[in-house]
C-alpha cells in the first residue's frame, strides 16, 4: 500500500512540474447556456437535447427548458447542435469570447417530409415529475471510491443500511432493500436484494450521474417501486469523437484502499455510425478502522469490467452492453456469532474482543462472501415515423452469491450457501408525441426469474413470470405541466421446497402464487416564478412479498433472531403523496419537499413472545407478519451563494415511521439528519481552477423513537462528525486533471450508526483520507457537463 | 429496410419468452444441510472409586432449531464423590448416518473449549485435558460434589479458530446447553 501512495505522490509531482513548464494555457471555464423554444409559438421545449460537436458533451434539457454547458474555452469555436422530436435539427457556431455566453435557441417544427432525426434526441417523457435529486459533476467526483449506497448518502433523504464497513445499501425515506428499484444502465438490478448483508452488484465507476426518484414510481419502473428509485446513468455514447478517456486513481488511507478505473471510448469509421466504450475497475482494500481499533476480516476486493458497442444506421440506433461484477468481502469476526448470549456479552463490552481486533492487513478469512454479477443488454431505438421512437430491450443478468461461514474442519469445506437467480427481462416501449403539448410513453415489460440454492437452507427454489403494461402522458400548457399513467402488473412464482425444510425425507411441495394490481400515478408542475417551481406527485404502488418474507426459516446469525416467513402474506400496497418546491437560480436556490406515504399490509419482522430454544441456547423469534404502516417525512436542501468565493448550504431531513395496528414508532428507520456545508472557492488561474474547499458537519440525533423493549441495545447516541473536502483542476495544455482530498470524520470521533446493523459490536470507521485523481486520455475534457 | 426492422423486433420479444417459458425445471433439491447442528449430547459420568458406577445424560433436541422444545436429562449424582467425566458423544441425528461431532472436536481440539458452569455451591469441574499448546480443552473433567443440593450445570462449547487463549471469550458458541441437576 505504502508503494501504491508514493506512485501517487510521485504523479503529483510530475503533473506539478508539467505545470511549471507550460507558460500558456487557454482559459477553459467558460459558460454557453440558454433556452430552447419553439419558433412560432414561443413555448418551452422540455425534452429538447443540445450536444457540443467537438467535446462530445450532450445534455437534455429540463422541464424548463434551460441548458447550460460549462469549462469551454476562450477563443475556440463550437458547434452547438440542438434535436427534438418533430423538429428540424438546428447547428450553431459558436465562439468563445467571454465568460458567460447567451444563446437562446428556437426550433421550427418539422413538416411532412422527415429529414434525417437524431436519434439520440428522446421524445416524449425523460423525466417524471416526481421528485428527484442527481449526484452528478463534483459532488460525484467527491464519491469515487466508495460504494453506491455510501455514495448516496449525501442527497437528503437518503441514507444507507449497513453490514459492517463494507456492505451498504441504499434506504429513501426510510423504506429500501425490496422497496427500492437500482437500475444499472437501464437494466431493473436482480440480486438477492431481500438481503440486508446483500450489497447492490454496482459498480458506481460506469455512471456519469446518478439519479435518485424519490417516492413511489411504479408506473414507469414497475412495482417494488414504493419507495423509489435509484438511476446508475452513463453518460451517452459518443459517437463523434476519436479515442479518448480517462483514468481514475483513488487511495483510502483508513483501510489502505487502492482504486484504479479506467474508461476508453472511440468511434470508429468515417461515418460515424459505429462506437465503443471500454470500462474496467479494479479495488483493494483491508481492515476498516474505528477511531481506537481495526476491525477484524473486513477487507474486499472487487474486479470489475464493462463494454459498450454503439451502432447507428439511418434512424436505427442499437446498443449491447455487457458487464461483470465481482467481488470477494470479508464480515467483521466479532459479529458471528453462535447463540444470544454472545450477543448480549458483545454489547455489553465498549470494544469488540481483542481476537476481534486486527492491524491493517488484506487477509480476507470466514465469514467472507464471493459475489458475482454478469449482465448483458441489448438495446435498440428506432423512429416511428413523425410519432414517436420505439425502444426495444432484452437483458439477461447471471447472479451468483457464496456464502462462507466460520466452520469446523473449514479447511476442506467450501461455501455453506450459494444463490444461483438468472433473470430475463424485455421490454417494449413507445416514446410518443399525441401533439406538442402531449407526450408520453406506453409499454411492455416482461421478466422471467429462476432461483437455485445450495448448502444450508434459508429461501427454497423457485420460478416466476411477470408481465406489465403501462401508459403515461405528460400534458405541458405554458406554465403547467399535468402527468397522468396507469399500470398493470401480474406475478405469477412457484416455489419449490420439502415440507419440512430440516429434514431430509419430508415431501417436496410446490406452492404457488399469483399477484396483481395496477399503479397509477398524478402529478402537477407549476412554473412560479422562471427559476421557482412547485411539484406535486400522488402515486399508488405496490410489491408482492418477497421470497424470503414468505419461506425464511432459520437462525439468522448476523442478528441473533431466529426468523420465520409466512406463505399467506399477501401484497403491500400503497398510496405516496408528494410536495415540494424548487429553486434553480439566484443567490439562494434549493429545494425542500414533504411526503406522506401510507402502506397497507406493510410487512415487517414482529418479535414473537416466546423464544426459541436451540442447541445454542434460547433465541428471540421473529415471524414476518402485516401491519398498516405510516411514512411521513420531508427533506429541505437550501443554499445560498454570498459572494463569489462563498457559498453555504444546509440540508436536514426527517423521516416518522408508525406501525397503525398499536401507534408505535417502526424499528430501524432513519433518525434525523442535519448537515451544514461550507465552501469556498478560489480565484482560477491559468494552472489551477475550480479549486474549492467545502467544509461538512454531519449531525445524526439519536433514534429516541424506538422503545426500549423493541431493540437489544439502546439505540445509539448522537453523533457530529467534520468532513473536509479539497477539489481542483490542473490544467496541463489542452487537457485538465482533477485532482481532490478529503478527510473524512476529520476530529476521529468514535460514534455508532443506528443503520448499521453491526452496531452492536464495533464503532464506524475513523479518520479516513482520500486522495484521487482523474487524469484524461486524448482530448477529452473531464466528463463535467 | 422499416418493415425488417418491425419484424425482427417483433420476433425477438416472441423467442424471448419462448425460450424462458420452455425451460423446465428438472433441478434436484439440495439435501439438508443444516449447517453445524448439533442435536444430541452425552455425558458420561465414573465414579472414581468404583468403575463400575457409569451414569449417561442426555440433552436431545432431535428436530433441531425451532419446532418441539429439547428432552433433557437430570444428573442425578451421589454427594461428596469424585467423577469422572467426558463429554462422550457430540451428534447430529439428523444426517443419515448420524454424523459424530466429538471426533471433530477431538481433531480439532486446538480450536474448541468447553467451559463449565454449576450452579453457585453445586458442584466443582476442573477439566484434565489439554490440547498441542497446552490449553485447557474440556472433553475430560473431574468433577467433585459436596452435599446434598438441587441446582444446574451449564455448558457451552466455543469454537475459537486461531485465537484460542484459554479464556471464554474469543469465538463463538457452537452450544450452549443446561442440565438440571440433583446432588442426592
Amino acid at each position: 500500500m505504502v508503494n501504491f501512495f508514493l506512485k501517487i505522490g510521485l504523479v503529483c509531482i510530475i503533473i506539478v512540474a508539467h505545470a511549471y513548464s507550460y507558460a500558456w494555457a487557454q482559459n477553459c471555464n467558460n459558460l454557453i447556456f440558454g433556452t430552447i423554444k419553439d419558433a412560432k409559438t414561443k413555448e418551452i421545449l422540455p425534452g429538447a437535447s443540445v450536444a457540443i460537436k467537438e467535446i462530445g458533451a450532450f445534455l437534455v434539457v429540463d422541464d424548463d427548458s434551460h441548458y447550460h454547458f460549462n469549462q469551454l474555452c476562450n477563443g475556440n469555436t463550437y458547434t452547438l447542435q440542438i434535436n427534438f422530436l418533430g423538429y428540424q435539427q438546428k447547428e450553431i457556431l459558436v465562439q468563445i469570447k467571454k465568460t458567460a455566453t447567451e444563446i437562446n435557441v428556437l426550433l421550427n417544427p418539422l413538416n411532412s417530409q422527415l429529414a434525417e432525426v437524431n436519434v439520440q434526441a428522446k421524445g416524449g417523457i425523460n423525466k417524471l415529475l416526481q421528485t428527484q435529486s442527481q449526484l452528478k459533476g463534483k459532488e460525484l467526483e467527491l464519491s469515487r471510491g466508495l460504494s453506491l449506497g455510501e455514495a448516496l448518502k449525501t442527497i437528503p433523504g437518503l441514507s444507507a443500511i449497513q453490514t459492517g464497513p463494507t456492505i451498504s445499501k441504499p434506504v429513501i425515506h426510510g423504506l429500501h432493500a425490496n422497496r427500492i428499484l437500482i437500475y444499472n444502465n437501464g437494466v431493473r438490478l436482480e440480486g438477492q436484494q431481500w438481503g440486508s448483508e446483500h450489497a447492490p452488484e454496482i459498480d458506481p465507476f460506469i455512471a456519469n450521474q446518478i439519479t435518485v426518484v424519490k417516492g413511489a414510481a411504479s408506473v414507469l419502473y414497475g412495482s417494488d417501486a414504493m419507495g423509489g428509485v435509484v438511476l446508475v446513468e452513463p453518460s451517452a455514447l459518443a459517437f463523434n469523437k476519436k479515442l479518448t478517456g480517462q483514468v481514475n486513481l483513488v487511495a483510502i488511507s483508513n483501510n489502505g484502499q487502492g482504486a484504479v478505473a479506467t474508461m476508453l471510448e472511440s468511434a470508429v469509421g468515417k461515418n460515424a455510425n459505429f462506437c465503443w466504450r471500454l470500462q474496467t475497475t479494479y479495488k483493494i482494500a483491508g481492515n476498516a478502522k474505528t477511531p481506537n481499533y481495526y476491525i477484524k476480516n473486513t477487507g474486499f476486493n472487487e474486479r470489475n469490467a464493462a463494454l459498450t458497442l454503439g451502432y447507428r444506421q439511418n434512424k436505427l440506433n442499437t446498443e449491447l452492453f455487457a458487464s461483470t461484477f465481482n467481488t470477494k468481502l470479508g464480515i467483521f469476526t466479532g459479529a458471528h456469532i453462535g447463540s444470544i448470549t454472545d450477543l448480549l456479552n458483545a454489547i455489553d463490552n465498549e470494544k469488540p474482543d481483542p481476537s476481534n481486533q486486527s492491524n491493517l492487513n488484506y487477509k480476507i478469512g470466514r465469514p467472507y462472501q464471493n459475489v458475482s454479477h454478469n449482465l448483458i443488454k441489448l438495446k435498440i431505438n428506432y423512429p416511428v415515423g413523425d410519432f414517436g421512437i420505439l425502444h426495444a430491450q432484452y437483458s439477461n443478468q447471471q447472479n451468483n452469491r457464496e456464502e462462507y461461514d466460520v466452520v469446523r474442519g473449514s479447511a476442506d469445506k467450501g461455501y455453506q450457501l450459494k444463490f444461483d437467480l438468472n433473470t430475463q427481462n424485455a421490454e417494449l416501449i413507445l416514446d410518443h408525441t399525441i401533439y406538442k403539448n402531449l407526450q408520453g410513453k406506453v409499454g411492455l415489460q416482461g421478466m422471467f426469474q429462476q432461483n437455485y440454492y445450495d448448502g444450508r437452507y434459508l429461501i427454497p427454489f423457485f420460478t416466476s413470470y411477470n408481465g406489465g403494461i403501462f401508459l403515461i402522458e405528460k400534458y405541458t400548457k405554458n406554465k403547467l405541466s399535468l402527468e397522468g399513467g396507469l399500470r398493470y402488473d401480474n406475478k405469477y412464482m412457484q416455489a419449490r421446497l420439502r415440507q419440512n425444510v430440516l429434514d431430509d425425507n419430508s415431501p417436496e411441495i410446490q406452492p404457488q402464487f399469483n399477484f396483481d394490481q395496477v399503479s397509477a400515478t398524478f402529478g402537477t408542475g407549476y412554473q412560479i416564478l422562471p427559476h421557482l417551481k412547485w411539484t406535486s406527485t400522488l402515486a399508488k404502488a405496490w410489491r408482492p412479498p418477497a421470497i424470503n418474507e414468505l419461506f425464511s426459516f432459520g437462525v439468522h446469525h448476523g442478528s441473533g433472531s431466529f426468523e420465520k416467513g409466512d406463505k399467506n402474506l399477501s401484497e403491500e400496497s400503497s398510496i405516496n403523496f408528494t410536495s415540494g418546491l424548487t429553486k434553480t437560480n439566484g443567490k439562494l436556490t434549493g429545494e425542500i419537499s414533504a411526503y406522506i406515504n401510507h402502506i397497507n399490509n406493510y410487512i415487517y419482522l414482529k418479535p414473537d413472545l416466546k423464544p426459541v430454544l436451540t442447541v445454542r441456547g434460547a433465541f428471540p423469534s421473529f415471524t414476518y407478519v402485516q401491519v398498516n404502516a405510516r411514512f411521513t417525512g420531508a427533506d429541505f436542501l437550501t443554499q445560498y451563494q454570498f459572494n463569489k468565493f462563498f457559498k453555504t448550504s444546509v440540508k436536514y431531513s426527517f423521516v416518522r415511521a408508525y406501525n397503525l395496528a398499536n401507534n408505535n414508532h417502526l424499528e430501524f428507520i432513519p433518525p434525523d439528519k442535519a448537515s451544514l456545508i461550507i465552501q469556498a472557492s478560489l480565484n482560477d488561474s491559468k494552472k489551477i481552477k475550480n479549486t474549492s474547499i467545502d467544509i461538512t458537519i454531519n449531525h445524526f440525533a439519536k433514534q429516541w423513537r424506538v422503545k426500549r423493549e423493541q431493540d437489544y441495545a439502546p439505540t445509539p447516541n448522537a453523533a457530529t462528525v467534520l468532513n473536509i473536502d479539497l477539489s481542483s483542476q490542473l490544467i496541463l495544455g489542452k487537457n485538465s486533471f482533477n485532482l481532490s482530498l478529503s478527510c473524512i470524520n476529520a476530529l476521529n470521533t468514535p460514534y455508532r450508526d443506528y443503520l448499521n446493523r453491526f452496531r452492536y459490536y464495533a464503532d464506524e470507521t475513523g479518520r479516513n483520507f482520500i486522495l484521487r485523481l482523474q487524469i484524461p486520455i486524448g482530448k477529452g475534457l473531464p466528463s463535467k457537463i | 429496410m422499416k418493415t425488417n426492422t418491425k419484424l425482427s423486433l417483433i420476433a425477438f420479444m416472441a423467442i424471448t419468452f419462448a425460450v424462458s417459458s420452455c425451460k423446465k425445471d428438472k433441478k434436484e433439491l439440495p439435501p439438508v444441510d443444516e449447517n453445524e447442528l448439533i442435536t444430541t449430547i452425552k455425558l458420561k459420568f465414573t465414579n472414581a472409586s468404583n468403575a463400575a458406577d457409569v451414569k449417561t445424560f442426555t440433552w436431545k433436541d432431535l428436530d433441531g432449531q425451532g419446532g418441539d422444545g429439547p428432552v433433557v436429562d437430570t444428573i442425578k449424582l451421589a454427594t461428596n464423590k469424585i467423577y469422572n467425566m467426558e463429554i462422550a458423544e457430540v451428534l447430529n441425528e439428523t444426517a443419515t448416518p448420524v454424523q459424530n461431532i466429538t471426533e471433530e472436536i477431538e481433531e480439532e481440539d486446538y480450536e474448541h473449549l468447553l467451559v463449565y458452569k454449576p450452579s453457585t455451591n453445586l458442584l466443582t469441574v476442573q477439566i484434565s485435558d489439554k490440547d498441542k499448546n497446552n490449553y485447557p480443552v474440556g472433553l475430560m473433567a473431574v468433577v467433585n460434589t459436596n452435599t446434598a443440593k438441587n441446582g444446574t450445570l451449564q455448558i457451552i462449547l466455543r469454537h475459537q479458530p486461531g485465537v484460542k487463549d484459554g479464556t471464554e471469550a474469543p469465538g463463538s458458541t457452537d452450544f450452549d446447553i443446561t442440565y438440571p441437576v440433583k446432588i442426592q
